[in-house]
């Protein structure tokens, strides 16, 4: 299940991912990004829900980042459990996303 | 009916007759006598009577003297004394009443008034005995009120020292216990960073107020240190105090969270006073209302946990109160108000907390008043490393090999996720337990390769763009719908000696053995085989590719 909240000034996104995320979220999760996005200059998402996620997920984020960067947004993953660090980290998925 | 027992104190013989011979008319009376005030002491220890008639002029011990000692050893107990004397002047009079009795009769008095003003003080007695019952039983339970209040201060003690409360992010003011208002102020960490702070006011003072901080501790603390969302610790709180609580009591809340960055706040709020939330420049950044009825009035299916964000910067404060701050009242009758308040907060930079009380308290100036007043400072910064947690892992090992097979037909592929359910099962096993996660991963890894490219043959298909991303699983879905007869299966076997888990899957496909290469990292497939390697070893293809073979060390 995925949720998307605007805060208050509408600067920041967060998108909060529930569940294995993998490619059953796909148009649930681009609609999350994709609408809503007129204003804010950051994007969160925060995966303390998210159980684990695999090579579809990747694709995933990829093309988030692809379809944000266009207008210069930032992008942060929060709140990762070991399992989704570890995957981050063997993927260089570190080096690409700013996770924390 | 008990009889009373009247004590006459004369030192002629004949006017101590002819009172026993009076009072011996009126039933229910007994009758002892003492010859003066010395002898009066001692029959009034031994013999503890009702009422004592006293004359005042004896030998040995006068009647005052008697009185007074008599009073002063009976205490607390009502014992009167009514004097029988000749005299008439009023000072004598007073005299003798100053001395602590609490009547006379003058001789030659009236055996009428003698008798109704025996009466009359018996009854006065009696009064006072029930008085001193009750006392005693007041006592009692405000002995057990004491007790209890002891025990409310121990509680909230302990669970307020479960808190995260460095000053570098939390500062806060609180009444003192002495008799619990309701007020409760909790701040823990995540295992992620992120800083939660629970402030709320339950309906109520003392122990009906107190019981309540249980569950909510309980609740808070628990759910905090598994890094769930602000949103679900609302509901869960609302469902348990909703359970829990009688209709009339409820809890106005504010719940927030400041992730591990310190550049997001998640509040949700119900029935408190607003927060205030100031920059480095004593700016009045904003303020969160309250959205929200306070917890535990709702059930689960009118309950909003809708939350609100703020983005916030670096040393942005915000302040958070129960109304006892902004309804303390003036010898006017005027209430300090959330304007002054903010004046307050605006007009400093640092120990903003301390200013806030310092006019709280001019502003009272002499109006005496109770003092439940909780305020709370949170600063957003990012959070420091948190002590990583030393994993205590049980000896887990299961020392029988075992094995499982699982055999996937067209329908389980198409309708469900078998994936998911697999690594439940094996989840729940003790020696897995640590790797469910990671196994997850894998074993969707896995099946998905041996599904899309083996079976489905999708291996060829690309997905460098999320147009084509998008393209690729419309066209997986159309190809999963006309599966027919295709079969995965899953081998695990444990083996206990070298604590590992050999897995294979076995498709009906055409085969897959990886793609060609992966031409960079931006590309959004290819990653799988990168993920499974990294994760297992003896990662092996055979059967042209329908055949996987790896080991995961446990």
């Amino acid at each position: 299940m995925i949720e998307a909240k605007l805060s208050n000034d509408n600067q920041v996104l967060v998108i909060s991912i529930k569940g294995i995320f993998d490619f059953s979220m796909l148009n649930e999760f681009r609609q999350a990004y994709s609408t809503n996005v007129d204003a804010p200059v950051k994007v969160i998402i925060d995966m303390r829900d998210t159980t684990s996620i695999n090579s579809s997920a990747l694709g995933m984020l990829l093309n988030m980042q692809r379809h944000l960067k266009k207008d210069d947004r930032e992008i942060e993953i929060i709140n990762c459990n070991d399992v989704v660090k570890k995957i981050f980290n063997i993927t260089h998925f570190n080096k690409k996303f700013s996770i924390e | 009916m008990s009889t009373n027992k009247i004590l006459v104190v004369d030192d002629i013989a004949t006017n101590r007759t002819v009172l026993r011979q009076m009072l011996s008319r009126i039933t229910g009376y007994t009758v002892i006598e003492a010859v003066d005030g010395k002898e009066s002491i001692s029959v009034f220890k031994e013999e503890n009577p009702d009422l004592i008639l006293m004359d005042i002029n004896m030998p040995e011990m006068d009647g005052l003297q008697a009185t007074k000692l008599i009073k002063q050893s009976a205490g607390d107990d009502y014992i009167p004394i009514i004097f029988v004397t000749a005299l008439t002047e009023e000072s004598s009079l007073s005299n003798a009443l100053a001395s602590g009795g609490d009547d006379y009769v003058s001789k030659p008095f009236d055996a009428e008034v003698l008798k109704s003003k025996i009466h009359a003080h018996l009854r006065i007695r009696d009064l006072n005995k029930q008085l001193q019952a009750n006392n005693v039983e007041l006592s009692n339970v405000n002995q057990q009120l004491i007790r209890e209040h002891d025990l409310i201060e121990h509680f909230f003690k302990s669970a307020l020292e479960q808190s995260y409360l460095d000053e570098r992010f939390v500062n806060y003011h609180m009444s003192s216990m002495s008799t619990f208002n309701g007020d409760i102020f909790f701040a823990q960490r995540s295992p992620q960073g992120g800083l939660y702070i629970v402030m709320g006011d339950f309906t109520g003072h003392g122990l009906t107020a107190a019981m309540g901080t249980i569950p909510v501790a309980m609740i808070f603390f628990k759910m905090v240190i598994k890094g769930m969302a602000i949103s679900d610790i609302a509901r869960e709180l609302n469902h348990q105090l909703h359970k829990l609580l009688p209709t009339s009591m409820f809890f106005a809340a504010t719940l927030v969270e400041l992730n591990a960055q310190g550049n997001i706040l998640t509040a949700w709020k119900g029935g408190m006073p607003e927060s205030y939330w100031l920059n480095e420049n004593n700016d009045l950044k904003g303020a969160i209302q309250s959205q929200h009825m306070p917890l535990g009035i709702l059930d689960d299916g009118d309950f909003d946990d809708k939350t609100e964000i703020f983005s916030v910067e670096q040393n942005d404060k915000f302040y958070f109160y129960s109304d006892g701050v902004t309804e303390a009242i003036n010898p006017d009758g005027e209430m300090f108000g959330s304007e002054r308040l903010c004046d307050a907060l605006v007009s400093t930079s640092s120990n903003r907390i301390e200013k806030v009380l310092n006019d709280i308290s001019e502003f009272k100036s002499s109006s005496v008043q109770n003092d439940d007043i909780t305020l709370v400072e949170l600063s957003c910064h990012e959070a420091p490393e948190l002590e990583p947690v030393v994993e205590c892992i049980a000896d887990n090992r299961f020392s029988i090999p075992w094995n499982m097979s699982l055999s996937l037909s067209t329908s389980d592929m198409r309708d469900k996720d078998p994936v998911e359910e697999l690594s439940e099962t094996l989840g729940s096993l003790p020696v897995l337990q640590r790797h469910k996660g990671i196994l997850a991963a894998l074993l969707s890894e896995i099946y998905f390769n041996a599904l899309d490219y083996s079976i489905l043959e999708l291996d060829t298909v690309e997905k460098n763009n999320e147009e084509q991303f998008i393209e690729y699983y419309k066209l997986r879905d159309e190809r999963l719908n006309k599966l027919v007869d295709a079969s995965i299966t899953f081998d695990l076997s444990y083996e206990p000696v070298n604590q590992q888990l050999l897995i294979k899957i076995q498709d009906s496909g055409k085969g897959y053995q990886g793609h060609s290469s992966i031409s960079s990292d931006d590309e959004l497939h290819g990653r799988g085989l990168e993920i499974i390697s990294s994760l297992c070893e003896n990662v092996q293809f055979s059967d042209e590719g329908r055949l996987l073979s790896l080991i995961y060390r446990l």
